[in-house]
């Protein structure tokens, strides 16, 4: 499924079975408070349906502390339901900055590419 | 003369943000700074913003100012709101601790220079950021109708 973000400059890309108990959640583009909520409601969403999710941010040019917030909340979430949210880093160094920055890095699990996250997703849920 | 930079003032809502963006790397190519710089400064300006938006003003809603200027080697961003001032840190909402305001704040403080904070209850706030910038020949400039040379 492609939904629409609010505009040209950013997406959400979902897929709901990535691999088995897996969803996909690809942000495109720049994100930030004007998609925390649409973000947040996605993510419980594919939570409350039992999957683990991998949030890839490859094709992500620009996040902000209120979109890792909705990531985070989500990490909590997983958490407590025996699921897991990884992230999937890509090439570029923007998005990963902020979890330096943040302390994220330590709190948010997260691997390289997207094959990577979702076996470290299933391992964490298994 | 080269003249860089620009004045904006918005609705303080999350549209603008983008707006800021924007104008902000419209400004960053002009002054041919480096990704990692230029990721820096949007990174803390965006979250500034995004602090008007969020907690200067109530329903009724209020304006976001953003200035950015290039005296030669630094990048001064301005951003300034006539809202609610910020709230003494004894004062805050527990939820406003964690990933609340206080992270955004210090994320700032991590990225620039020099912060500085000037804030009076329901007059506003003005949040001065300043950050290295190696832009050759760039000279102070404080309105975007300013032509360029």
């Amino acid at each position: 499924m492609h939904d629409g973000g609010r505009g040209a400059d950013t997406d959400l890309l979902i897929e709901r079975d990535l691999a088995p108990g897996v969803a996909l959640v690809a942000l495109l583009g720049e994100h930030d408070l004007a998609c925390e909520d649409r973000l947040r409601c996605e993510l419980d969403r594919l939570l409350d349906a039992g999957s683990s999710v991998v949030v890839d941010v490859a094709d992500t040019s620009f996040i902000d502390v209120s979109v890792l917030r909705a990531l985070y909340g989500a990490h909590r979430k997983a958490a407590a339901r025996r699921r897991s949210l990884v992230i999937a880093w890509g090439t570029t160094e923007a998005v990963r900055r902020l979890f330096v920055l943040t302390g994220m890095l330590e709190r948010i699990p997260h691997a390289e590419g997207r094959e990577r996250a979702i076996r470290l997703a299933q391992e964490r849920a298994s | 003369m080269s003249q860089r930079g620009f004045t904006l003032a918005l609705p303080a809502d999350p549209s603008a943000l983008a707006v800021v963006r924007r104008r902000l790397a419209a400004l960053f190519a002009d002054l041919e700074l480096d990704q990692r710089a230029a990721g820096d400064v949007s990174l803390a300006v965006v979250e500034a913003c995004t602090n008007v938006v969020r907690h200067a003003y109530g329903p009724a809603g209020g304006s976001l100012y953003v200035q950015a200027a290039a005296p030669t080697g630094a990048l001064v961003v301005t951003v300034r709101d006539d809202g609610a001032g910020i709230t003494p840190l004894a004062e805050r909402p527990a939820h406003w601790d964690g990933l609340g305001l206080g992270l955004g704040l210090s994320l700032i403080a991590a990225v620039a220079q020099q912060v500085e904070i000037e804030t009076e209850p329901m007059r506003g706030t003005t949040l001065r950021l300043t950050f290295p910038c190696t832009a050759s020949g760039g000279q102070t400039v404080d309105d975007l109708t300013s032509p360029k040379a």
